[in-house]
């Protein structure tokens, strides 16, 4: 082909693609607002893996079963630009109508301001714990949040790898450390702290550290500024944690999740403090081999708290379709729902309404089940009990931690002034 | 160094073609890591890690990324793309031209406002550009995208063109001014074939930094059928686990169109750039 026409070829495209492009761009639907309402029923996911995207769309298909009158889409976004996107959705004069979220701070703060529908009205009298009513509420009493799905943390292990180095689940934290060097001996890292691209990791360590020594009161007033992190309590936190240091793989902090993850599957880190999401991705026999133990206990006089992040929808304030918001936050708060999203998406999670069983129960579910019952309260995940202003300061001060575990009352300062300058923005 | 350059030219020679091999390696070596990956499966990846000998190959992670809709995404891309590109030449052409050879009051004040406005950060005009599109109802739409895609390249490319065709001679087009060709004539028929080289040079540049673009469309596109490639290849990441094989694969197809521009204007593209300096 010549270049002319080549050139001339291109420009015929760019013309054709031009008027393609102009018939796209007509509005979707009619803006919303002035008691307007519209059928249409946008649900924007972070669910963006393939096993969640399938959940979500079955979700929808259910619900346009049951309600015809209204037609929904699905938006998938990868959960951090999400998370980037969602002041601004929000606020859009034609928002999506249903979005993912997490029970928690974050949520509170858009109840606050306004930008969350009241689903008061479908909000189910039946079925949700104490715990999960309180943490669907916002500080006026109305229903922001529904429900649907929450998991736990806890050190999880591979049985076959336990099995083959001759040791068994610790009950203490003495025990923990005893482990820990039992295993270095035999030449394994003990534990997994994978931090290239998720230093966030780290507050899962603090977050249950804190929790066993110095219970969930303390937790909930430090992270809410009352309290502040140069308190002694939060050197002992450091000072508890500065005893396994030494048996984090020491290629950690190169290391990114998804390989950390691998490195823990393949055996080389024998111990992983994590969600069972570490293990949506790999394959089915490694799936039946996984289990946990329950975060060791520190003070046996300091009540039990579990970390148990429930996720669920939220609805926009300014949605052009509340009738349809709400007849779709309805549906997912039923047992049915929830049961028919854990089928398709095949996650490790468990159900939020305490009628729903898991489609698949397996020993490590009803593990994680009967740990969350068994606990005396339940906090969210650090970044769910704050923000991720909060968040960013305690891994900035955590991952200096790991490098200068002497340096802790320099870190403490440090740490408290991030912390009070974020609350201050 | 120079000393040894000096004296002994053909130990230079076989620096040079001792240590560019080294460099081109170096520089190939993620790249054929991204096209590895994405032939092995999932499980062989998690199983034996990202530096293992593969398993086997197999083509099943682009089967999965194309059935995953990666299709739509690049016909997006494309979308926004060939217009903003062309669009954007004869836009910028026709401005480059009249301050290049126009006595128009105040060009250089536009010239280096153009420039001006290519100094500040994207990140600085997203909000206050996501609600004027959500005024003009541009939000959420194709046509938005090329309408904000190429009003924000359009100083820089201008910029570029002005400095290039200050150095067409003068005579070029005195001369067709003698011959009676119009302001538009002299455009269409003197400057334009001689910018040729830069336009291409610069149509390729505007291709790949339109068709690369993530942050413009994450911020301006809403709904998942409209999303050009590069948010399309984010959202195939899960948000605790991804498919590094799916998403290399991806990359690869996504990559095609611009290897595909560059390849066919390459040559342009230095020699365009070097004349515009030279001047």
């Amino acid at each position: 082909m010549s270049r002319r026409g080549f050139l001339a070829g291109f420009g015929a495209l760019g013309i054709a693609s031009t008027l393609g492009a102009c018939a796209t761009s007509t509005p979707a639907r009619p803006a919303g607002g002035g008691g307007q309402s519209s059928t249409a029923l946008v649900l924007k996911s972070r669910e963006s893996s393939d096993n969640g995207r399938k959940g979500m769309q079955a979700l929808l298909d259910e619900f346009a079963k049951q309600h015809p009158q209204y037609k929904s889409t699905l938006n998938t976004m990868e959960a951090a630009a999400f998370q980037q996107q969602i002041r601004a959705d929000l606020t859009l004069s034609t928002p999506p109508d249903v979005l993912t979220w997490f029970a928690g701070e974050i949520a509170s703060d858009f109840a606050q301001q306004s930008l969350l529908l009241d689903v008061t009205s479908v909000y189910p009298a039946q079925g949700y714990s104490e715990q999960f009513a309180k943490l669907s509420t916002d500080a006026t009493g109305k229903k922001i949040f529904i429900p649907t799905v929450y998991y736990w943390w806890g050190v999880f292990y591979r049985k076959s790898y336990f099995d083959k180095w001759g040791v068994a689940e610790p009950k203490t934290w003495d025990e923990f450390v005893a482990l820990c060097k039992t295993l270095q001996g035999k030449g394994v890292s003990p534990i997994a702290l994978p931090l290239a691209d998720a230093a966030w990791l780290t507050a899962s360590w603090f977050d249950y550290l804190n929790l066993r020594i110095n219970g969930a009161g303390f937790h909930r007033a430090l992270l809410a500024g009352n309290e502040a992190y140069t308190d002694a309590r939060v050197t002992k936190v450091l000072d508890t944690w500065k005893e396994v240091l030494p048996y984090l793989d020491p290629a950690s902090k190169g290391l990114a999740s998804t390989e950390g993850y691998a490195k823990w599957q393949q055996g080389k880190d024998a111990m992983f403090l994590c969600g069972p999401f570490l293990a949506d991705a790999m394959p089915a026999d490694v799936k039946d081999d996984i289990s946990f133990f329950q975060f060791p206990i520190v003070d046996p006089a300091v009540p039990v708290v579990e970390e148990a992040p429930l996720d669920g929808f939220i609805a926009s304030a300014h949605t052009a379709n509340p009738e349809g918001a709400k007849a779709f936050l309805g549906f997912v708060a039923t047992p049915a729902a929830q049961e028919l999203y854990l089928k398709i998406s095949g996650n490790a999670l468990l159900p939020a309404n305490s009628d729903a069983k898991s489609p698949v129960s397996t020993p490590l579910l009803e593990k994680g089940r009967a740990m969350v019952a068994g606990a005396a309260d339940v906090t969210q995940f650090f970044n769910r009990d704050t923000n991720d202003d909060q968040l960013n300061a305690l891994t900035t001060a955590l991952v200096r931690f790991i490098d200068e575990p002497d340096k802790g009352a320099d870190i403490q300062k440090q740490w408290q002034s991030d912390s009070a300058k974020a609350r201050g923005n | 160094m120079t000393a040894v350059q000096s004296r002994n030219p053909r130990l230079r020679t076989w620096l040079f073609h001792g240590g560019m091999p080294v460099l081109a390696v170096l520089w190939l070596i993620p790249l054929a890591l991204v096209v590895l990956t994405s032939l092995r499966t999932f499980d062989d990846l998690a199983a034996s890690g990202l530096a293992s000998v593969p398993d086997g190959l197999t083509a099943e992670p682009y089967r999965q990324a194309l059935a995953s809709g990666q299709w739509r995404s690049i016909l997006n891309s494309l979308l926004i793309t060939v217009p903003v590109v062309l669009v954007t030449l004869v836009l910028a052409s026709m401005a480059a031209y009249g301050l290049a050879r126009h006595r128009i009051p105040f060009r250089r004040t536009m010239l280096l406002l153009m420039l001006a406005g290519n100094l500040l950060p994207a990140q600085l005009l997203l909000i206050p550009v996501l609600k004027l599109t959500e005024q003009f109802g541009l939000f959420d739409s194709l046509m938005g995208m090329i309408v904000v895609q190429t009003a924000v390249g359009l100083g820089f490319y201008t910029f570029v063109l002005h400095g290039f065709m200050r150095g067409i001679p003068q005579e070029l087009t005195h001369a067709a001014r003698i011959d009676g060709a119009t302001t538009f004539g002299v455009y269409l028929r003197i400057v334009l074939p001689l910018t040729k080289p830069a336009l291409a040079a610069l149509g390729s540049l505007c291709f790949t930094w339109t068709f690369n673009d993530l942050v413009w469309s994450i911020t301006l596109l809403r709904s998942e059928d409209k999303l050009p490639v590069t948010p399309a290849i984010l959202g195939m990441q899960g948000e605790f686990v991804s498919s590094w094989n799916v998403i290399a694969a991806a990359t690869v197809i996504a990559a095609i169109p611009t290897v595909i521009v560059f390849l066919r204007f390459q040559r342009y593209f230095i020699s365009g750039l070097l004349i515009g300096s030279s001047r």
